[in-house]
């Protein structure tokens, strides 16, 4: 975990919004849940190569896993790390669920223009997250798998997925510590199979701080011999 | 839930309008039309066919194995699955399945996550993604790796591919003409 005198920025996002920053190789993401169940869609690439992204399979094979907490890595599909979870104090994300396009809010929440509502209309992650890759130079077709942080599915033995609520409590945080040089889009829409009938995604509070290198004794480094290898190849792309 | 949904198809393999062998380790690259069936099968057992799906008049749109799996509540894919694109339309279903399950979170193996997984002196180590890369470049049209979503679909689907990582074998595809 950074110091906590190291803090470079803080700001709030809003529900439902999006929020996108180059975070640099070296510096430290942390989100925290400002009213306890949030949900963040979120979706990382190499700002040095923007064709290599987050892939959700190589991340979730890697590791032998099915959810993302502390300890673990988010692999590009270029078997670097993109981003390490250094610290957790919510246990459970979830990598497996995608977001919800612009239909899927409709259908659950119906319809809020801007025309009536104003800065209160309805957002969809979707169009959150490809509108922000658009800003720098993407298109639809990069939109990678996103994570959802702060979210819990299970999945039972017959492949059933189920959306625990209240999953997430006030102040519990998420920290990444940037690898490379990372473009990060945040959306704080609420999580697809979310079954709240109501339109009520939660805001966030994100800060970045200096933190230091991962070292040999790192806990990401050392979680598994996989992610061994993928900070060797990763400390490879900076010579 | 979704337990394993066996059901074999009524199409004949013979009336197939088309008909090939993929051997072990090739990339296969082909359009079916609307209204079409595609059949692949396992002609020696215990084989993995990586997948990927495009509409074929916009390749910005393509399978989505997150949007698949949370339109159906369940991470396995069976008979009755829509295979979802990243627009949420349904390009295929699946109608028929002599399997009862397959894999669509593994994604591909690749040479780099390969180094990862298994050491890193298995880079030289053939894998799916180069040969889904050679498709895409082969047939052209503006196909690339950007556009894959990094996802795949495996078909059949045993989730502990390191078992059978030295064992590809081929595979047979059959397209045959719809009855809609």
């Amino acid at each position: 975990m950074a110091a906590e005198d190291a803090v470079l920025f803080q700001d709030m996002v809003q529900p439902g919004a999006t929020w996108s920053h180059v975070l640099k190789r070296g510096s430290a993401l942390r989100i925290t849940d400002m009213a306890g169940g949030a949900n963040v869609g979120a979706v990382f690439y190499n700002w040095d190569n923007l064709i290599e992204r987050y892939n959700m399979p190589d991340t979730l094979k890697a590791q032998h896993i099915a959810r993302l907490t502390s300890g673990c890595v988010l692999y590009s599909d270029m078997g670097r790390i993109l981003c390490s979870i250094t610290a957790d104090t919510v246990g459970w994300h979830d990598p497996l669920s995608g977001c919800a396009p612009a239909a899927l809010v409709a259908t659950k929440y119906g319809v809020a223009r801007y025309q009536e509502h104003r800065n209160d209309y309805y957002k969809n992650a979707y169009d959150g997250l490809v509108i922000e890759l658009a800003k720098y130079g993407l298109s639809v077709r990069d939109m990678a798998a996103p994570v959802n942080f702060f979210s819990k599915v299970e999945v039972d033995d017959d492949g059933g997925m189920r959306f625990i609520s209240n999953h997430s409590k006030v102040d519990a945080y998420v920290e990444l510590r940037a690898e490379m040089h990372v473009l990060t889009i945040l959306n704080t829409c609420q999580h697809p199979l979310d079954p709240n009938p109501k339109y009520e995604p939660r805001p966030v509070h994100v800060s970045i701080r200096q933190t230091t290198p991962p070292g040999p004794d790192d806990p990401c480094r050392l979680s598994q011999p996989e992610n061994g290898r993928g900070f060797i190849l990763t400390e490879r792309y900076f010579l | 839930m979704q337990g394993k949904n066996l059901v074999e198809s009524a199409l004949d393999p013979a009336k197939a309008v088309y008909d090939q062998i993929v051997p072990a380790g090739e990339p296969w690259i082909h359009e079916i039309r609307q209204g079409q069936y595609f059949r692949i099968v396992d002609m020696a057992g215990n084989q993995a066919a990586d997948t990927l799906f495009f509409n074929a008049h916009d390749y910005e749109e393509r399978y989505s194995a997150q949007d698949t799996i949370r339109a159906q509540g369940n991470i396995y894919l069976t008979t009755g699955t829509q295979l979802i694109s990243s627009q949420g339309n349904v390009l295929l279903t699946i109608v028929a399945d002599t399997c009862g399950r397959h894999d669509t979170l593994g994604g591909a193996c690749a040479m780099e996550s390969n180094m990862v997984r298994y050491g890193l002196e298995k880079r030289y180590m053939h894998a799916c993604r180069q040969s889904f890369v050679k498709a895409a470049l082969s047939w052209g049209r503006g196909l690339e790796k950007r556009g894959s979503g990094g996802g795949a679909l495996r078909l059949p689907g045993d989730p502990q591919e390191h078992r059978r990582r030295w064992r590809h074998r081929h595979a047979r595809v059959s397209r045959s003409m719809g009855t809609r």
